[in-house]
């Protein structure tokens, strides 16, 4: 039977054996000859012994085989006299190394054609897998899935869909088009039509112009949609599979960052609620309020923060001052100058602060931030007297914000200024109490105005 | 730069002929050289050009870029004419 098979091994072998070259050499011994390949199966019909003689000359015939499988036959007619055995055993010898080489060459290329494009199969899978896990952010994380989607399916575009609400609905979190930017388009309906049955069932679908793929994680977690193949082909099984595939390894990192998502809300959950308690004090002596928060975090990007040091700046800025818990009211309320034994007792607090925080482990990063968010620029700051870069950044953050937010606060001691007036005399420490860098950064969104706020 | 000038480089070229034999691929710069058996320098220096050039795409995120192939149907149809006839699975010389 002829395959491509045995047609690119008869031509592999007529290339390497050079019939016309084999002609020569026997010609100088036995005469003239014609050669020939005969496919096994051919049709043409093929000499009968090895050696034969069909009326106009002696003749050979060599099988060309592997194992028991017959490709075809080498067939030399003509000669003026018979070829000896010696020159046979030669000849069958030469062919044979001729044989065994093409076929090593044949094997190689068959392996090479098979594993290559799997191998970069693969390595396309690690990659999405490296793109996709390198974020926890949901809002980040969708688009980028959709967008890897489309890359690999070659598809004109694709939806995200997630369950939410006790899989009552279902939500479009992305929706990237070949020929738009990512679409800001965001739905949510309650699972009905094929999408319905996809989230109930589980089942894919494909049809030429879309696949549907669930986001299987124990259950149907959402499903991704792609539509219309670029070159307008039409998708296959095969494009199933990939997509199937593929989204085995977005839901992992959905997951992913949906635990972390419920993790971070616990985590700030679990702060503000120490934070609530430490803040059932006198108005004037609570340890925090949102708008210290939001400035802080506000420096911090102006600053290039990154996300992970924001975080832990955010927990910080509502800790700071969860060590005044731990001072007495008559202290924090004095409207008076404080006596130096109350003020020693005042520069405890970041080191209260710091044994409340201690035993929570997430809380862990937080405490040098608080720790150091009295000491000044300059070194005269409490409880280390640590200069310049020295203070953590976090700290020499909230150290110019609490400035700020204390200056346009009302004290028992004395009446609120204005931002301006507040702004001013943060210029005016730049250098001494305050790095200058933050400064200016606070400046920049820090809040105008000549009346108090 | 017109198709003829971009394939001009052996580089660019083979990094082409990788995505256009394996346009859903999706790869680092490290899978790119593995695949094109080019050196560092050479592909980088081509991949850069590509994206300038906006056949590719890359997929940025802080520890790595994959690279995408995703040229516009003029180009896709220019170098689908150019590399006609080539088998898909060869590696260029």
């Amino acid at each position: 039977m002829k395959d491509n098979y045995t047609d690119n091994f008869l031509k592999k072998i007529g290339e390497n054996l050079n019939l016309k070259k084999q002609q020569q050499v026997f010609e100088n011994m036995l005469g003239k000859s014609d050669w020939e390949i005969l496919p096994s199966g051919s049709g043409k019909e093929k000499p009968a012994e090895r050696f034969f003689d069909d009326g106009k000359g002696h003749g050979l015939l060599i099988p060309l085989k592997q194992g028991n499988q017959v490709y075809g036959y080498i067939v030399a007619r003509g000669f003026k006299y018979p070829v000896t055995d010696e020159l046979m055993a030669v000849f069958t010898v030469f062919i044979e190394t001729v044989m065994r080489e093409v076929q090593k060459e044949m094997e190689l290329t068959k392996l090479y054609d098979t594993i290559r494009p799997r191998a970069i199969a693969l390595s396309t899978i690690h990659t999405i897998h490296r793109l996709i896990s390198s974020t926890l952010d949901l809002d980040e994380l969708m688009p980028r899935i959709a967008r890897l989607c489309l890359q690999v399916m070659r598809a004109k575009s694709c939806k995200i869909f997630l369950l939410e609400n006790n899989r009552k609905i279902l939500a479009l979190k992305a929706f990237v088009s070949a020929d738009k930017e990512i679409q800001k388009i965001k739905s949510r309906s309650k699972p009905s039509g094929i999408l319905g049955r996809i989230a109930r069932t589980g089942a894919s679908s494909l049809t030429p112009k879309r696949i549907l793929v669930p986001l299987i994680d124990e259950d149907v977690m959402g499903i991704i949609s792609i539509n219309n193949k670029l070159g307008d082909k039409p998708f296959t099984e095969f494009d199933k599979e990939i997509l199937t595939t593929f989204s085995e390894q977005a839901i992992i990192a959905i997951r992913n960052a949906q635990l972390y998502e419920e993790q971070e809300k616990l985590t700030i959950g679990s702060i503000k609620a120490l934070a609530a308690i430490l803040d059932t004090r006198p108005k004037h002596i609570q340890t925090h309020s949102q708008m210290f928060v939001k400035l802080v975090i506000d420096v911090a990007k102006q600053l290039g923060m990154t996300a992970q040091e924001m975080r832990v700046l955010k927990y910080a800025s509502f800790l700071h001052d969860a060590g005044k818990v731990m001072i007495p009211d008559e202290i924090l309320r004095k409207p008076k100058k404080l006596t130096g034994e109350e003020f020693q007792i005042i520069k405890k607090h970041p080191i209260k602060g710091v044994e409340i925080v201690k035993p929570i482990e997430v809380l862990k990063p937080v405490i040098p931030i608080i720790l150091y968010h009295h000491e000044r620029f300059d070194g005269t700051g409490y409880p280390k007297g640590l200069k310049g870069k020295d203070i953590p950044l976090g700290s020499r953050i909230m150290s110019v914000v609490d400035a700020f937010i204390s200056m346009i606060s009302k004290q028992p001691y004395r009446e609120c200024l204005s931002a301006e007036e507040a702004l001013s005399e943060i210029k005016r420490y730049s250098g001494t109490q305050f790095d200058p860098e933050v400064v200016d950064a606070f400046l920049k969104i820090a809040p105008k105005g000549k009346r108090p706020l | 730069m017109n198709l003829n000038k971009i394939l001009s480089c052996p580089a660019r070229k083979k990094i082409i002929h990788f995505f256009y034999s394996n346009p859903a691929s999706i790869d680092t710069l490290k899978g790119i050289m593995t695949w094109t058996g080019l050196d560092k320098k050479e592909a980088v220096n081509a991949l850069e050009e590509l994206v300038k050039e906006k056949i590719l795409i890359p997929h940025r995120v802080t520890s790595t870029v994959g690279y995408a192939y995703m040229p516009n149907k003029k180009q896709a149809q220019a170098i689908r004419k150019y590399f006609d006839g080539i088998g898909k699975y060869k590696t260029l010389s």
